[in-house]
């Protein structure tokens, strides 16, 4: 009699989750035949919230070494992890976000085994080697650089240093430079052995597959693995509330201006999450939506854009607008704040529900035929905290009534609860406050 | 239907699950129905690009592209935008950098939609009036992303090298920023209407529908709707001639932007229907196509650390073969070093050309990737719609993995020496250089 390997923990909206019972290897199968291709994603639930001061960016530079190889999977023995997954066609890459880091392929069906194999051989086999890190950190300070060179990515960066205090949201993905110049292979090592284990890590597989084949390929790959040393350290630091507005200006040379205005607001599996996420469609979704009414159509702004942050920890709402030439930051941080007053005073008509509940619909319509999205989708969520609320969603945003959005509009998006910050371009310097 | 191309127990081949309409004087409709989703998206490119300008005013092409969504017959801005938004459809126009003869649209949305798409698309395409007020507000946007660009080491750079490469007058050449703002200024709402007229039609249309559509359906929508109106298909105004090149190097200086953007390239001469398209971009694989595995990702990336990114590419080879140019970003004081390793490792690819074991890797991951490109309705659309433009059979589709299979060593060698010659390499790099 064949033993039980797997159980199955749920079936919902399309998804399969099982568990491997030996090493506690959670999978999230999603077969869905609309080409004869498959995607493969693990998702590590650990992020840059994981890490502690002095060692920021490593889960990112931990993320890079991971390409570089096994003991199977390396460059002298001519299959380096990107040659193998390019030589099938793959289309691959890695991200690292403030909770979780993920690899993904999407292969040729035929190939789905190679990637369970290398996703499997790097989950315990990777080499984390001083002298790849010695190589890998200047790459990583380029990549640096280049978000220094986007006056968004230096404005986002600031919000979010500004807006957490105490939770290690507070640093960037990729690190503060002083931390990505100085850590040592062993830190990575570390983290490493602490958090890449079958038992903090879920295998997303959609596309034109069946169950049982797949979870004999899971089972044969990651099935050897033991799971990883427990209790694991997750941070539990909670933010404080904010009491007070925050505001920052960065001065650079430019030529536009931008402002981001962020609010805390709770983690992303709280019910407030669907009105707050339906109340940034109302302000900034497509043409008619008030924000672009207000500020894009009359040329103040050259694009504005909100969005409710779906986060394993409280996280922000945020509306970004980069200012035409010549505009006042002063008056178009004005006409934000009272459109999300006017937002938390009066209810949404009907028509600006159905738009965006339909917009909503479309969206997951486009995200279920395409694998790769719907392993992305699938991975946000399980950073979250809990894969169903990818399933849940458009129920969640269909039960949504204008009063919901009414009520945290009011409850979150309040002055005491803002950070506000302003890249000014030195040309118009003068603009700032 | 499922969308199948690979899988050896399946009976059809790719052209046969594609229905194809060809319209009197001109016009091509290509559907295929996969039911696996409930969506739908219709894509398309029509002769309405830079490229068929005959002034060198390249900017009323574009200007008359953006303003298709913001008035029409039927239309007016906001109600059009309602229209869209209501119905949970995403409409996206542009003029084509891939392709500049050519302005291309896509739109997506559910499929139940079908009748109100090909109603939208009508009306935006044919139709559109061109108000005075909003030519203004997209005069304004435009010049206000202009503004932007003169900050942007990567636009600039590019900028730099097309205009060390492309004569005045071509295409590929982006023209500097005043001239550009200056010619925004000036174009009317007559410009557009008088461009438009003489060039848009169904006649020159190439269409493709992909989504959980029946293509009786589709024919009975779109035919009418799209096709056979308009401007008849031209041939495109003869470029200026472009010389063969020497090396050069521009650097630009933008404040408070560490990392610098650094291009070489020179003007390039392949084109999608070439014999030696598919060895000529095997060989650019080999070289550059990956940040990772590469040649230029191996050693400059990899091995010495000097970039996040590099890679190497063909451009504009569906109508106008644009430059072949390597991109890169690197910090400043590692400028020198990346730039000769770049030199390094094209001058010993062009003596060596490929081994076979990376060639056989390049061939596989073409062939893979590009079933994997075809995973997606929009996918399949675009890869359509490219296949028509060019004027080749449907088939080509289903030939084209096997085609890359079978491309030899000696083949791409010679592509290589062909299509890439280093002592023509200009250079443009731009950002904080003097620290």
């Amino acid at each position: 009699m064949k033993k039980i390997s797997f159980e199955l923990i749920e079936r919902k909206g399309g998804v399969s989750e099982y568990r491997l019972v030996h090493n506690g290897l959670s999978v999230l199968l999603a077969p869905t035949a609309v080409a004869p291709v498959a995607t493969l994603g693990v998702v590590y639930r650990v992020g840059s919230r994981d890490e502690v001061a002095g060692h920021t960016g490593a889960t990112h530079m931990l993320e890079h070494l991971m390409f570089k190889g096994t003991e199977r999977f390396n460059r002298r023995k001519g299959t380096e992890i990107a040659r193998v997954l390019q030589r099938i066609g793959a289309s691959f890459n890695a991200t690292t976000w403030l909770d979780r880091t993920n690899y993904y392929a999407t292969v040729p069906l035929e190939h789905l085994e190679t990637a369970a194999d290398i996703e499997a051989d790097r989950m315990r086999g990777a080499l984390v080697r001083d002298e790849d890190l010695d190589k890998e950190r200047s790459v990583v300070l380029n990549e640096l650089d280049r978000g220094e060179n986007e006056p968004f990515e230096v404005l986002l960066k600031g919000l979010f240093a500004h807006a957490f205090i105490e939770h290690p949201y507070h640093h960037p993905t990729i690190g503060w430079r002083g931390d990505v110049e100085a850590f040592q292979g062993e830190t990575l090592r570390q983290f490493y052995n602490t958090f890449y284990h079958p038992d903090n890590a879920t295998v997303i597989i959609a596309g034109d597959v069946e169950e049982q084949p797949v979870l004999d390929l899971v089972e044969r790959f990651f099935g050897p693995l033991d799971a990883g040393p427990t209790p694991r350290p997750r941070g539990t630091i909670r933010e404080g509330r904010q009491r007070g507005e925050r505001r920052f200006q960065v001065h650079r040379a430019g030529e536009l201006g931008f402002i981001g205005c962020v609010w805390h607001i709770p983690e992303g599996l709280h019910r407030d999450l669907a009105p707050l996420g339906v109340a940034a469609q109302i302000l900034t979704e497509g043409v008619v939506s008030r924000l672009s009414r207000r500020l894009v159509e009359t040329n103040l702004c050259l694009g504005v854009h909100a969005s409710a942050m779906e986060t394993h920890d409280p996280g922000l709402f945020q509306v970004f607008a980069t200012l035409a030439p010549g505009v006042d930051h002063g008056d178009v941080e004005q006409m934000i704040f009272e459109e999300i007053q006017a937002l938390g005073t009066a209810m949404a008509d009907p028509g600006e529900m159905a738009r965006a509940k339909v917009q909503r619909r479309t969206d997951l319509a486009f995200q279920r035929e395409s694998p790769a999205r719907l392993v992305s989708g699938l991975t946000e969520s399980v950073a979250m905290g809990d894969w169903r609320a990818f399933i849940d969603e458009m129920e969640s945003v269909a039960k949504v009534g204008p009063e919901d959005v009414m009520r945290v509009c009011r409850q979150y998006l309040e002055p005491r609860n803002l950070t506000v910050g302003w890249f000014v371009p030195e040309s118009d310097g003068e603009n700032g406050r | 239907m499922t969308i199948n191309l690979f899988d050896p127990g399946d009976r059809m081949s790719f052209a046969e699950r594609v229905a194809l309409h060809a319209f009197e004087g001109g016009g091509r409709l290509a559907v295929v129905t996969n039911s696996h989703a409930p969506t739908v998206t219709i894509a398309g490119m029509l002769q309405g690009g830079p490229a068929m300008v005959t002034d060198g005013r390249f900017t009323v092409p574009s200007l008359t592209a953006a303003m298709l969504e913001r008035g029409t017959a039927e239309f007016s801005r906001m109600a059009l935008a309602r229209e869209l938004e209501d119905h949970g459809l995403h409409l996206d126009v542009r003029s084509s950098s891939s392709a500049p003869a050519s302005v291309s649209f896509s739109l997506q949305g559910l499929a139940e939609e079908l009748p109100r798409m090909a109603g939208i698309l009508a009306s935006v395409l044919r139709r559109p009036i061109f108000p005075n007020d909003e030519l203004e507000k997209v005069k304004e946007r435009v010049l206000g992303i202009l503004q932007h660009e003169r900050q942007d080491t990567s636009a600039t750079a590019f900028g730099h090298l097309t205009r060390m490469i492309y004569p005045a007058g071509h295409p590929h050449r982006r023209r500097e920023i005043d001239i550009r703002e200056d010619e925004v200024r000036a174009t009317t709402r007559e410009d557009l209407e008088l461009f438009h007229a003489g060039r848009y039609g169904g006649r020159s249309l190439v269409c493709a529908v992909v989504g959980d559509v029946e293509d009786i359906d589709v024919e009975t929508l779109l035919g009418d709707a799209l096709f056979g109106w308009g401007a008849k298909a031209t041939v495109m105004p003869a470029l200026p001639e472009v010389a063969a090149g020497v090396p050069s190097r521009v650097e630009t200086e933008i404040a408070d932007r560490p990392n610098l953007d650094l291009f070489l390239g020179h003007a390039g001469s392949l084109s999608f229907g070439d014999k030696d398209y598919s060895a000529a971009q095997l060989a650019n694989s080999c070289l550059g196509q990956s940040t990772l595995t590469s040649r230029l990702g191996v050693a400059v990336r990899d091995e010495a650390g000097l970039t996040y990114g590099i890679n190497s590419g063909f451009t504009g080879t569906l109508q106008i073969p644009g430059p072949w140019v390597i991109s890169l970003g690197v910090a400043p004081e590692n400028l020198e070093r990346a730039l000769a390793l770049c030199r390094e490792v094209v001058d010993d690819f062009l003596v060596t050309g490929p081994r076979e074991d990376e060639l056989e890797d390049e061939r596989q991951a073409w062939a893979g990737g590009y079933q994997v490109g075809l995973a997606t309705n929009v996918g399949v659309a675009l890869e359509l719609v490219k296949t028509m433009l060019v004027g080749q059979d449907i088939s080509r589709m289903d030939r084209f993995p096997k085609e890359l299979l079978a491309v030899t060593r000696d083949e791409v060698t010679e592509a290589l020496r062909r299509h890439i010659d280093p002592k023509r390499l200009a250079v443009s790099v731009a950002g904080t250089l003097t620290g």
